[in-house]
């Protein structure tokens, strides 16, 4: 899968000259589209010329669609890519500057190296002024260090945004560029300014839209389920369900709780709100098994930050668990875990007291194996003793009787691929 | 009396072809894109060239400054070339197909583009500020046109979609107000 087998295969010189054939493409492009002219490239922003819309939009859009055509057919590995990080504030004060720099200056950073090349000589100007302007933020940075680093928001995509999936985020993007393009197009020639000229007779602007649109469609259509997903791993993931290596002992799930070695457990407990509110453990996340999918950035949010991290799903017994287990594997979110026999054998390993005090009662009347086993005087959540294990007065006492009571399932693995990448 | 014309005069007088349709200039850049990203897990940049060429050169001048410069640190602190990344090979290949491209279409020359109403000196002294300008904000935002607009925006991050629009609703209420600058 890319990029890390092309990575691996070509090797630090064969990087080397991929870059520079990826920079030779990166100038072509702004230079036949006339970015090594100030003056061209100024020309959008007075509609003499519509070039700096139509050729940024075209080539967001046709890597787009490329991007995520290769990861709906499961060619590119999204997870490893570079998406530039959300700084939001910093973001809009820089993005701002640029847009006066762009006009005063008349070029961009990556125009500008093309134009100086071109001699341009404005051009050397701007690319002059560039390193000054670079070396003015590296030494006043500190005054802002803090405003710098603000807003911090990491990896967040517009499918993080919107809640919706990759296929139909980028179908309705282009469907943007699209309107945009023909708004483009309408106030170039509403203006009539010298550069005006059409390129595309109407008749091939129609067939273009249609092709653009149906591809576009197609990524949609394309969209791996999280089933779909779960099919293309289940050769390697499906035999961990099935000998029980993922299953985690309510014992081994107390002592990792209470262990201070360097691991953070996240507990995701996926029932419905009515058993949750009954009985469930301290500490743990409620992520009910339907909005499971969209909770995936997060956690792979969380797995980046602290990749000593364990996800340990838990429902009341196993089924569900092991869907939502099924689901986290399909998108790949690392060292995930059940909690072996669910909540229900949990409260029969630790609930004694509170059995014996009435608060939980014994009920194993239903057949259906996805329930709770016990009767519940009220809805008490997590104040139970038994659900909070940490807090309980004889704990150390439970732990000393419990810890080697288990045969251990939980290993870790630490995180693959490069980390780097982008404007650094 | 014909003097021998050097090669690079040659090279500066090939008769100058217009612009290509900048949708296929899209499509080119498009592609770059997308085999940077599939190939090399990056995307475009070009703005990290200006930070480590700073790096580098506040490190011939001062080296123990670079130490105490978060900004410098990164690049060039302690014994790290500044030159030792990807995006060096990048603007390698963009000076290369830069140089190649427009001699191949007559558009390499020694030249001022600039508006009607503004002498040549105006204009580089209006390219230096404007550069500074576009840099120190890029340095801010983390990327400029081609890091956060192009590859952001095509690999769908939402803050590089808010920083595209920023940026656009800023050059356009620019341009208004400077008219004389390019008309």
């Amino acid at each position: 899968m890319f990029p890390l087998a092309s990575i691996t295969a070509l090797g630090k010189v064969g990087l080397a000259i991929v870059e520079i054939l990826i920079g030779i493409g990166f100038a072509v492009g702004l230079e036949v589209s006339g970015f090594s002219d100030s003056f061209v490239l100024t020309g959008q922003f007075y509609f003499r010329n519509g070039r700096v819309i139509k050729a940024m939009f075209t080539a967001i859009v046709v890597s787009m669609v490329l991007v995520f055509g290769s990861v709906a057919l499961g060619i590119l590995d999204y997870d490893v890519i570079w998406v530039d990080p959300t700084h939001l504030w910093p973001g809009v004060v820089g993005a701002a500057l640029m847009g006066i720099g762009i006009i005063i200056g008349g070029y961009c950073p990556g125009t500008s190296l093309v134009s100086s090349t071109a001699l341009k000589k404005d051009a050397w100007f701007f690319v002059l002024g560039g390193l000054v302007g670079t070396f003015l933020f590296s030494e006043t940075e500190k005054l802002f260090h803090y405003f710098y680093n603000s807003s911090d928001y990491g990896r967040v995509t517009l499918m993080d945004v919107f809640h919706l999936n990759a296929g139909a985020v980028v179908f309705i993007m282009v469907v943007m560029a699209l309107v945009v393009f023909w708004l483009n197009e309408w106030a170039v020639n509403k203006l009539k300014r010298e550069d005006s000229q059409p390129y595309a007779t109407p008749r091939w602007a129609a067939a273009a839209t249609v092709v653009v649109l149906l591809v576009a469609a197609g990524v949609w259509a394309i969209w791996p389920t999280w089933q779909q997903r779960w099919n293309q791993v289940a050769a390697k993931q499906a035999p961990l369900l099935e000998q029980r290596q993922v299953q985690v002992s309510p014992e081994e799930l107390a002592t990792t709780l209470n262990k201070t070695k360097p691991l953070q457990t996240v507990i995701i407990d996926v029932r419905d709100d009515y058993d949750y509110n009954l009985f469930h453990l301290r500490w743990s996340r409620h992520i009910p098994l339907n909005a499971l999918e969209s909770a995936v950035p997060e956690l792979k949010a969380i797995a980046k930050e602290t990749p000593a991290t364990v996800f340990m799903i838990v429902s009341d017994g196993e089924a569900q668990a092991t869907e939502a287990w099924k689901i986290l594997a399909a998108y790949k979110v690392p060292n995930i875990y059940i909690l072996d026999g669910g909540l229900n054998k949990w409260i029969e390993v630790f609930g004694e007291e509170d059995l014996a005090e009435g608060k939980i009662m014994e009920a194993k009347a239903a057949g259906d194996q996805e329930a709770l086993d016990y009767y519940f005087e009220a809805a008490l959540g997590a104040r139970y003793r038994s659900a909070d294990m940490l807090a309980d007065p004889d704990n150390d006492e439970i732990i000393e009787k419990i810890q080697d009571k288990f045969e251990p399932k939980i290993k870790i693995k630490g995180p693959s691929g490069p980390a780097g990448g982008g404007c650094g | 009396m014909t003097a021998k014309t050097s090669w690079f005069q040659k090279l500066i007088d090939r008769p100058r072809k217009p612009y290509a349709n900048p949708y296929v200039g899209g499509v080119i850049l498009g592609l770059s894109l997308f085999f940077s990203l599939l190939l090399t897990a990056n995307g475009l940049g070009a703005s990290a060239i200006f930070a480590r060429i700073n790096g580098f050169l506040v490190n011939l001048v001062a080296p123990h400054h670079v130490d105490t410069v978060p900004q410098l640190i990164k690049v060039a602190g302690g014994s790290k070339n500044p030159f030792n990344n990807w995006i060096t090979w990048e603007v390698i290949g963009v000076i290369l197909g830069a140089f190649a491209s427009s001699v191949y279409f007559g558009r390499f020359k020694p030249e001022t583009p600039r508006g009607p109403k503004v002498s040549e000196k105006g204009r580089w002294v209006m390219a230096f500020f404007g550069g500074m300008i576009f840099l120190y904000g890029a340095r801010m935002a983390r990327g400029c046109t081609s890091g956060q607009v192009l590859s952001g925006g095509a690999t769908l991050s939402a803050g590089s979609w808010l920083i595209a629009m920023v940026m656009f609703a800023f050059a356009f209420a620019t341009a208004a107000l400077v008219r004389k600058l390019w008309n």
